[in-house]
């Protein structure tokens, strides 16, 4: 049996008292794990999501990373928690005013070289999302389905235990939907855990990966989708 | 890219988002800094010139004869905060004729040894130490020496309470740079919040992510610097030259570089960046 990397226990997250966004979201997630988190828009898998890579407390529970309770880890095992975990948020949270590369320095600025994307691996998602002429470029000129793509290859700058990914392909065509999706796919057999939130029915089916609902605060994880 | 590079580019960040804003701000801390040095530097200056108030003495050399050397009184005398003058036996001559015309006539009448009793005269005014007085009274070529305090005591009460107002000044300005780098700070929090933010999301220690906040301060008190030092070395000379209060007690030069002004302005600045950034009041992740 795999150790869990990732341990949610009896998650509860309420921003109005006495209103549970969610409630008793619990899951386990070893090495090499993949699981959808499938909602409707507003269900709350943002902020389950932002929760479970510790931007936000829960209200009840707790989420226990390689070890580390989130909830009262000190600054140096989050710091270190966050080296290990690669997020993808929806918002995207890149700085408009910087270049693609520079972005891609920051993500690599407190990790050892050992930790970082190899140069190969790297360019091959440079050529795979198609940024490769666009390095230099500041984020705000470009569209927004290239952001998500800087975004998504930030992420991918170094070598993650975890990858927590918030919609990572909703402003793709088609096509890129399909070619990052398998790109996450070869990253996940590579022996990353991924968390992918989507509200891609056909996505999900289409990939046969595990899958929780998140439904009027309820979560419930399929085994196959 | 460096690390160093993408911190001085993120620091960058606000002066690129906000540059008219932030432009204003360091040209208005700039004058601030301009009025810190030039108190700094007329302190100084002041120091010096109650020094000179209090200490200086006029003394007046009557040398043997009209054809004796000056070199060795002048030696003797040096050359730091002492003006020298020197009369000859006609100019001795020219200038008692207004009130004594018919001494000078009388003088004038008896030839070459009536021009002997008026010498040759040498007046130096400064501070003169005493030992210098009694090398000047043992020269060979001197014949008498008369040293008496030159009276700038009135002076000195002006100059001390002027002093304490250009303190009173100096706390005023550290004051309204203390507000400058808090709106600043203000300023730049949105900037500052996104950048720490994005960085401790990427697991870079939360001293190291507020980095940028600080280079950004240290930025634009050193933008404010340079332009106040070019505005210092623009006006100066114009100030000194056209300031004639000192009178004769002004030391011939422009204004010197107030190196503890300025150090005492970037210390302020460099402690209130650190506590402005580090006090996590201003930056919440």
């Amino acid at each position: 049996m795999k150790s869990a990397l990732l341990k949610v226990e009896n998650l509860s997250k309420s921003y109005v008292e006495g209103e549970l966004v969610w409630r008793n979201v619990s899951f386990e997630l070893a090495r090499g794990d993949f699981l959808y988190i499938l909602g409707g828009s507003g269900a709350g898998k943002s902020s389950l999501l932002r929760t479970i890579a510790g931007f936000e407390s829960p209200t009840a529970g707790r989420v226990v990373c390689q070890g580390v309770d989130l909830q009262s880890a000190g600054s140096s095992d989050l710091e270190r928690l966050r080296r290990k975990i690669s997020f993808i948020p929806q918002n995207l949270g890149l700085i408009q005013d910087l270049t693609v590369e520079d972005h891609l320095a920051m993500s690599c600025l407190g990790v050892q070289m050992r930790e970082r994307a190899e140069d190969s691996v790297l360019k091959n998602v440079i050529l795979l999302t198609g940024l490769g002429d666009k390095l230099r470029k500041r984020v705000s000129t470009l569209s927004g389905g290239e952001r998500q793509r800087v975004a998504i290859l930030r992420a991918l700058s170094r070598k993650a235990d975890l990858l927590i990914a918030d919609e990572p392909t909703g402003a793709q065509d088609f096509e890129m939907t399909w070619k990052l999706m398998d790109m996450f796919v070869k990253l996940n057999l590579s022996g990353t855990a991924l968390v992918l939130a989507t509200h891609d029915l056909e996505m999900v089916r289409r990939l046969r990966k595990r899958c929780a609902i998140l439904k009027d605060g309820q979560f419930k994880v399929e085994e196959r989708a | 890219m460096s690390a160093a590079g993408l911190m001085l580019r993120l620091s960058l960040l606000p002066f690129r988002r906000s540059r008219v804003v932030i432009g204003l701000m360091v040209i208005s801390l700039a004058q601030l800094m301009l009025g810190l040095w030039f108190c700094g530097s007329l302190l100084g200056e002041i120091s010096e010139t109650r020094e000179y108030a209090r200490d200086a003495r006029l003394v007046t050399i009557q040398m043997k004869d009209a054809e004796s050397p000056v070199d060795a009184v002048r030696a003797a005398i040096g050359n730091g905060t002492v003006s020298v003058e020197e009369w000859k036996t006609e100019e001795v001559l020219a200038k008692m004729e207004g009130e004594e015309p018919e001494l000078v006539q009388t003088v004038r009448s008896i030839g070459n040894e009536g021009l002997q009793l008026i010498p040759r005269l040498l007046v130096a005014r400064g501070v003169i130490s005493e030992e210098a007085v009694n090398q000047i009274r043992l020269l060979t070529e001197v014949a008498r020496v008369d040293a008496g305090p030159s009276h700038h005591s009135r002076l000195l009460g002006f100059y001390q309470h002027l002093g304490l107002e250009i303190r009173i000044a100096v706390a005023l300005l550290l004051l309204l740079v203390l507000v400058q780098m808090v709106v600043f700070e203000r300023i730049q929090a949105r900037d500052a919040r996104e950048v720490t933010a994005n960085l401790s999301a990427w697991g870079v220690p939360a001293w190291k992510a507020r980095f940028p906040a600080l280079v950004s301060m240290l930025v634009l008190s050193l933008a404010s610097a340079g332009i106040s030092t070019g505005e210092w070395l623009f006006f100066r000379k114009w100030i000194w030259r056209n300031n004639a209060f000192l009178g004769e007690l002004s030391i011939d030069r422009v204004l010197s570089f107030p190196w503890l002004m300025v150090g005492v302005t970037f210390a302020v600045v460099a402690v209130l960046s650190v506590i402005l950034v580090f006090s996590g009041r201003a930056v919440e992740e």
